[in-house]
């Protein structure tokens, strides 16, 4: 959805949000307790006719539009694979975390 | 808690703004629509046991867990074929240190304003005002689109769970996208 803590810039609501998702540490009773915010999306609500659905595409089939699921780092700009590749030369990814499968038990 | 449908469309019509749009059957008809075969959703038959929060807000070190695939520049960012590593975020991390990548949501507001899905900052601000009494030392942040349930359920939650441990953390958010 891409904005689930707040709309972006938008330091007022971001707050009101941590602050209900804090509250509700106290007024959740049970598990899988979920509470309804007030808060709307967007003004308009049109992008719900939008939202998970596939484009068609012109010949009339359905077009998949998913990003594609590449097998390596994705950065967010050029300077962030330069600073990260910097990094891995000198044997360090400050904060990384990587599992292996065998930490994964099988049943 | 109550589910509301909408029509067979998934959507409900707009003289009833509020309801939310129905996923489930939006995701069957979207893999139905691209001829891949339904999609197999997890079940979990036994709810998590619930911790009733033992001190005040005021008083509690809040640990914050985010699958926004949110990462620091110089980390290694995540790739997009259930990635299951995840990235330890510094509480004191500059927001405009914060990245985002990932490839089932529009980063675009993540991009702009990383507190839209990791609201570190929004939380140091919390603790300024004594809101909470602090925040443990790191956040852990992941790549949620994962197929594996094994790996989620086996490996990386279970990490992330000793982590939270080990901040003496009393409660933890999770946000997703």
């Amino acid at each position: 959805m891409g904005r689930t803590a707040g709309k972006p810039n938008d330091p007022a609501l971001q707050r009101q949000i941590m602050i209900e998702a804090l509250d509700a540490f106290a007024s959740i009773r049970e598990p899988g307790g979920i509470i309804t915010l007030p808060h709307r999306w967007s003004d308009d609500d049109g992008w719900k006719d939008y939202a998970m659905r596939p484009k068609p595409r012109t010949d009339g089939g359905t077009a998949d539009d998913r990003v594609a699921r590449f097998d390596t780092p994705q950065y967010q700009s050029e300077a962030d694979r330069r600073l990260a590749e910097a990094n891995s030369e000198t044997g360090e990814c400050p904060g990384c975390v990587f599992l292996w499968e065998s930490e994964a038990k099988h049943f | 808690m109550k589910s509301r449908r909408g029509n067979a469309q998934g959507v409900t019509p707009a003289s009833e703004p509020n309801n939310p749009v129905d996923y489930i059957a939006r995701t069957r008809e979207q893999y139905d629509k691209l001829g891949y075969p339904p999609y197999k959703w997890v079940r979990n038959e036994i709810p998590p046991p619930l911790a009733p929060l033992a001190k005040p807000l005021s008083e509690a070190k809040v640990g914050l867990v985010a699958s926004g695939g949110i990462y620091r520049t110089g980390q290694v960012a995540f790739h997009y074929r259930d990635d299951f590593s995840f990235r330890e975020i510094p509480a004191d991390t500059p927001t405009s240190e914060l990245r985002a990548t990932h490839f089932a949501y529009d980063l675009t507001d993540a991009r702009r304003d990383p507190n839209a899905v990791f609201p570190m900052e929004t939380l140091r601000n919390l603790t300024d005002e004594g809101r909470i009494g602090g925040l443990g030392a790191h956040a852990y942040t992941f790549m949620g689109g994962i197929y594996s349930v094994r790996k989620v359920r086996d490996a990386l939650a279970p990490a992330i769970a000793d982590r939270l441990q080990s901040d003496e953390v009393d409660l933890a958010i999770l946000v997703p996208v």
